[in-house]
């Protein structure tokens, strides 16, 4: 065993703390700052060799650390907070005082009926919140479907008369009506000014109808009640293709005036597979 | 002079290691060329304090082990005053004037670095470490034998 060298450390230990009688000592502030943890490693450690030798400096270090934990334990007494089921105690006797108060109601809402009212009120809630979500889903769904049967309707249409789409597409202006009369003026051949009338109308979204022959015109009796867009509607099925009529017209007659019932305008002669 | 000086730079590593922290290489190299002028028994004072660095830097158990036997030993010397105000706490996280004089128990000491009270053979095992250390730190320092003082610990009961 190591008893021997056990006892020569304890020797040496004892022999190194052997006190010596120090010309200076730390003040008090020194000291706490020790306590408290409050100093440089180095600094700390050159104390503690000091303390380790000072018998008068270790005993005010001790009595400061027991000050230091008297004060400490004072403090945490004072800071401690109180126990939670305490603070509920209190937090009830409070609310039962303010409760004395207030002017008593009528009738006591007991907390059971509270509940019951509450609790039905939240399933009313929700489910009318799930209703109104499955009404609103279910217009949204009426409202896609028949917008999907429209633009199949339109679909249909376009393919079976052969007119596509005019949705979305402007008229032509007075002006632009004007510029066009101009140009064809100076045209001879009913035929290029029907293409050039066509592919006017067809910019502005109106197709002229290719079952109609414009290589052959007829004079047309203007009856009473007619317009340029009745006339374009019996000779040609559609109302909107009036500014072709106008134009055709160009020389006989001024498109901007009215038609006059006993007046003649030209019209074409028929359509290609079926006579007018 | 030169020894009290050297004693108090010695008393201000073993607080070091005592809180667990590394001594500086400075104060080690410091201690080490004044060593040489001291006398045999203040020369052991130094080799012991050089083994007990060596094994702290070693770190984990035998750093722990250390630091209890230091802790016990240290606490037989100094006032026994300080018994009367014992706080195992305050030790634990104290350096030096913290266990001097504290005259602690084995156990109480083992307790202060959380390591199993019961465990004497930790006590044994790091006596024995420590006068190894002694012994091969002398020869590093000093290069010639080994005094028969530190030798004593060899003659087992």
């Amino acid at each position: 065993m190591n008893k021997n060298f056990e006892q020569k450390i304890a020797e040496v230990f004892r022999r190194d703390t052997t006190p010596i009688k120090h010309t200076s000592h730390p003040d008090a502030a020194t000291l706490l700052a020790y306590i408290g943890g409050d100093m440089p490693p180095e600094r700390r450690a050159r104390l503690a060799a000091h303390l380790a030798t000072c018998p008068s400096c270790q005993e005010r270090r001790l009595e400061l650390t027991e000050l230091v934990k008297a004060e400490v334990a004072q403090l945490s007494s004072h800071c401690q907070l109180k126990p939670f089921t305490e603070l509920a105690k209190n937090g009830r006797g409070v609310i039962a005082t303010v409760r004395k108060w207030l002017p008593q109601p009528q009738w006591q809402l007991r907390p059971v009926y509270l509940t019951l009212v509450s609790t039905g009120a939240a399933v009313g809630l929700a489910l009318a919140l799930v209703f109104s979500l499955s009404a609103n889903r279910t217009a949204w769904h009426r409202l896609e479907s028949l917008e999907e049967k429209l633009a199949g309707l339109e679909t249909q249409i376009t393919l079976s008369l052969g007119i596509p789409s005019q949705f979305g597409k402007q008229p032509p202006s007075p002006r632009e009506l004007q510029a066009l009369l101009d140009r064809t003026a100076t045209i001879e051949d009913p035929w290029q000014v029907a293409l050039l009338v066509g592919s006017f109308l067809n910019e502005h979204g109106i197709l002229l109808d290719e079952r109609i022959d414009w290589t052959e015109l007829t004079a047309y009796t203007v009856q009473p009640g007619d317009t340029w867009e009745s006339v374009a509607q019996k000779v040609l099925n559609d109302p909107s293709l009036w500014p072709l009529l106008c134009v055709v017209n160009a020389k006989l007659k001024d498109p901007t005036e009215k038609l006059s019932p006993g007046e003649t305008i030209l019209v074409p002669a028929r359509q290609l597979g079926s006579p007018l | 002079m030169q020894a009290e000086l050297v004693r108090e730079a010695r008393l201000a590593l073993w607080d070091r290691i005592l809180r667990g922290e590394e001594p500086p290489s400075e104060e080690l190299s410091y201690l080490k060329k004044a060593a040489c002028d001291l006398s045999d028994e203040d020369k052991l004072s130094v080799v012991l304090l050089f083994a007990a660095a060596e094994i702290a830097s070693r770190g984990g158990p035998s750093q722990r082990h250390l630091i209890a036997a230091l802790r016990y030993w240290f606490s037989q010397a100094g006032s026994a005053a300080a018994r009367e105000h014992l706080d195992l706490e305050e030790i634990s996280q104290g350096g030096l004037p913290e266990c001097l004089g504290t005259h602690l128990r084995w156990p109480e000491a083992a307790q202060t670095i959380g390591i199993s009270p019961n465990n004497y053979m930790a006590l044994k095992r790091i006596t024995e470490s420590l006068r190894q250390e002694c012994v091969r730190q002398w020869e590093k320092l000093f290069g010639g034998p080994v005094p028969l003082a530190l030798l004593r610990g060899e003659q087992d009961e």
